[in-house]
C-alpha cells in the first residue's frame, strides 16, 4: 500500500510540475518565434515578478489576486521593453547577440529583483493549507493553484493562436517575417507584443511557482530547466510545451524518487541531461517545425 | 501635389551590406493604372528594386544610396516597410512567399487583419481565384504551385493596393498555368483599377499584358519602350523572346559576350 500511495502522489506532484515547467516553456517558445532567440532574461523576469506579488501581499497587504494581476501587468512591461531595448535594435543581427544582450538583461533584472525584495528576503505567499485526498492522492490548495494557473494560460495561448486574427497573424510573423512584411503585416508591433505576452505567461508560471515553492532567488533555477521542456517540445511549438513539461517533470519526480537514495541531487538535474540529449539527438525537439517543402 | 506617375524611381543605387552595388542608376517611371514590366536575366538585379521599392532590403542591410523613389509624390526611399506598405505598396515577394503552414482560409485571415478587413472583403480572393475556395482549409504548402501563386497575388488584393509589385509570378509553372495566371492578372489589373509593376524573366508573357517595359541587365537598364515596340525589337525578339533559333533566355550567356547593348 505504501508504494502505490508514494507512486501516487509523485506522479501527482509530477503532474503539477509538469505543467509549470510548460507554462515557463511557453514563454521561451513565443519569444523564439517571432525573434529566433531564447531569451535568457526569462528566469529574472519569474524571480522578479514572484518577489512582486510576495511583497504587495506580505509587506503591503495587497490581496493576492490584486497582486498577481498587478505582476502580470508588470511581465508585460519588462516583455514588451527586452523587444523595445534589445530584439529590435538587433534584428537581422546574429541571433547569438540577442541571446548574449537577455543574459546582460537577466542581471539587470536580478538587480530590480533585489530592491523589490529588500536584498532577497525569502518567504512564502501564504495561501491556505488547505489539503485535499482524491483517492490516494492527498493534494493541497497550492497544487490546484498552480495547475489552474499555469494551464489555463497554456490553453488560452493555444487558442488565441489557432483562432484568433491577431494570433493567426502571430503565425503569420513566425513564419516568415519577411513575407509577413511584404504583405503589410505590422511585424513590428506583433514581435513586441509577443514578447510582452511571453512575459505575461513567465508572470504567471511564477505565480504558478510561488503557490508551490518558497519564493527566493533560486525560483530562476526552475526556469533554466524549463528550457529542457522547451527543447525538448521544440522551440517552435506551442501546443508542445504540455508534453516537453509532463515529460520533464515526471522523469525529475521519479528520478528523484529512484535515484536520491543512491546519488542525492541528480534527480533534479535530469533537465541538463535531457537537453543535451535533445540538443544531440533531435535539435528541433518533437513538435518543431517540419517546414513543408513540395517537391 | 499629383504627379502623373505614380511611382518615380530616380537614377537610384542600391547596396546590399556591406559594399556590394547592386543597382547601378536606374531610373523607372510608373503611370497610374497601368502595368509595367523589368525584365532581364537572372542576378540583373529586379528583385532588387523590387525590395528597395517596397523597403523591404532593409530586413537584408541594404540601402538605398543615392537618388530618390518616390510615391505618389512622397520620398519613400529607405523609408521603414511598414511605412511603406502602409502607403499602399504591396509587394508578392518572387518564389510563392505565402505561409506554409497556415490554411488558405489563416493566410487570408493573417493579412486582413493587417489591412483591418472583414470576411466579407475577403471574398476578393475566392473571387478572381475560385479554385481556392476548395481549398480553404488546406494547408497552404499543400497547394500546387499554381494555386500557392494564385494565394500569394489573392492575398495582396486584400491590400487594396495602390501600387502592386509582383515578382516572377510565372517562376517555375508549366505553360498552362502562367496562361492561367496571366489572363487572372490582366482582368483583375482592370477590374480593380489597380497599378502593376511586374518584375519577370518570362518576357514574352510579360511583354503580352504590359504596357511599358523596362530591360535590366547587371544592375543597369539597357533598354525600354512602349510593350508593343519591345515586342517588335530585333534584338527582345532575338535575345528574350527566343524567336530565332527558339534560344529563348538561355542564350544570355551569348548575348552577354557580344555585349550589344551595353
Ligand atoms: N541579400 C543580398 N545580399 C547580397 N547580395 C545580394 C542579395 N540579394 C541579391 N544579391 C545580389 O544582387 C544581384 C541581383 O539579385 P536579384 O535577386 O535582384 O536579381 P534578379 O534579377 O531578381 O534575378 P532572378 O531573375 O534570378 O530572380 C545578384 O548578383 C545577387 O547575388
Ligand atoms: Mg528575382
Amino acid at each position: 500500500m505504501d508504494t502505490l500511495y508514494l507512486i501516487a502522489n509523485t506522479a501527482f506532484q509530477a503532474l503539477v510540475m509538469g505543467f509549470i515547467y510548460a507554462a515557463l516553456a511557453l514563454g521561451y517558445n513565443i519569444v523564439y518565434r517571432v525573434s529566433k532567440a531564447v531569451n535568457l532574461a526569462e528566469p529574472e523576469i519569474v524571480v522578479f515578478t514572484a518577489y512582486v506579488v510576495f511583497v504587495l501581499s506580505a509587506y503591503y497587504h495587497v490581496p493576492i489576486p490584486a497582486a498577481f494581476t498587478l505582476s502580470l501587468a508588470l511581465g508585460f512591461g519588462v516583455g514588451v521593453a527586452l523587444e523595445r531595448l534589445l530584439a529590435r535594435p538587433l534584428r537581422g543581427r546574429p541571433v547569438a547577440a540577442l541571446m548574449a544582450a537577455t543574459l546582460g538583461a537577466y542581471y539587470v533584472l536580478r538587480g530590480m529583483s533585489m530592491v523589490v525584495s529588500r536584498g532577497f528576503e525569502m518567504g512564502s505567499l501564504g495561501l491556505p493549507e488547505t489539503y485535499y485526498s482524491i483517492g490516494p492522492v492527498r493534494a493541497s490548495l497550492s497544487d490546484f493553484i498552480a495547475i489552474c494557473v499555469s494551464l489555463s494560460v497554456i490553453v488560452g495561448i493555444v487558442l488565441m493562436h489557432r483562432y484568433t486574427r491577431l494570433g493567426i497573424a502571430m503565425r503569420a510573423v513566425s513564419e516568415d517575417a519577411f513575407g509577413a512584411s511584404a504583405y503589410g503585416l505590422p511585424v513590428t508591433v506583433l514581435t513586441m507584443l509577443s514578447w510582452g505576452i511571453a512575459g505575461v505567461v513567465s508572470a504567471a508560471a511564477a505565480f504558478a511557482l510561488a503557490a508551490k515553492a518558497q519564493v527566493s532567488p533560486m525560483l530562476d533555477f526552475y526556469a533554466i530547466k524549463a528550457l529542457a521542456a522547451s527543447l525538448l517540445a521544440g522551440l517552435d511549438s506551442i501546443a508542445g510545451v504540455v508534453v516537453g513539461g509532463l515529460v520533464l517533470g515526471f522523469m525529475e519526480q521519479f528520478g528523484s524518487l529512484a535515484l536520491d537514495p543512491i546519488l542525492p541531487g541528480l534527480g533534479n538535474q535530469l533537465a541538463f541531461i535531457v537537453m543535451l540529449v535533445v540538443l544531440l539527438f533531435k535539435p528541433y525537439g518533437l513538435f518543431g517545425t517540419e517546414r513543408i517543402e513540395r517537391v | 501635389m499629383a504627379s502623373k506617375h505614380l511611382l518615380e524611381v530616380n537614377n537610384i543605387e542600391v547596396v546590399y551590406h556591406p559594399y556590394i552595388l547592386v543597382l547601378k542608376g536606374i531610373s523607372i517611371s510608373v503611370p497610374r493604372n497601368s502595368i509595367v514590366a523589368i525584365l532581364g536575366p537572372n542576378g540583373a538585379g529586379k528583385t532588387t528594386l523590387l525590395k528597395a521599392i517596397s523597403g523591404l532590403i532593409k530586413l537584408e542591410r541594404g540601402k538605398v544610396t543615392k537618388g530618390s523613389i518616390i510615391f505618389d509624390g512622397e520620398h519613400i526611399e529607405n523609408m521603414e516597410p511598414e511605412n511603406i506598405s502602409r502607403r499602399g505598396i504591396v509587394y508578392v515577394v518572387e518564389g510563392r512567399r505565402i505561409f506554409k503552414e497556415l490554411t488558405v482560409e489563416e493566410n487570408i485571415e493573417a493579412v486582413a487583419f493587417a489591412w483591418r478587413r472583414s470576411s466579407r472583403d475577403a471574398d476578393i480572393v475566392y473571387k478572381y481565384f475560385p479554385r481556392l475556395k476548395a481549398k480553404r482549409k488546406v494547408r497552404a504548402g499543400y497547394l500546387s504551385g499554381g494555386e500557392q501563386q494564385m494565394l500569394a497575388i489573392g492575398l495582396a488584393l486584400l491590400a487594396k493596393p495602390k501600387l502592386l509589385l509582383l515578382d516572377e509570378p510565372s517562376l517555375g509553372l508549366a505553360p498552362k498555368i502562367v496562361a492561367e495566371l496571366y489572363q487572372n492578372i490582366r482582368e483583375l489589373y482592370e477590374e480593380e483599377k489597380l497599378t502593376i509593376l511586374l518584375a519577370e524573366q518570362n518576357a514574352r508573357k510579360a511583354l503580352e499584358i504590359a504596357d511599358y517595359g523596362y530591360i535590366l541587365e547587371n544592375g543597369r537598364i539597357v533598354l525600354e519602350g512602349p510593350a508593343e515596340k519591345l515586342r517588335e525589337d530585333k534584338d527582345v525578339r532575338e535575345f528574350y523572346l527566343g524567336v530565332t533559333g527558339r534560344k529563348g533566355y538561355r542564350s544570355v550567356k551569348w548575348y552577354r559576350r557580344k555585349k550589344r547593348w551595353v
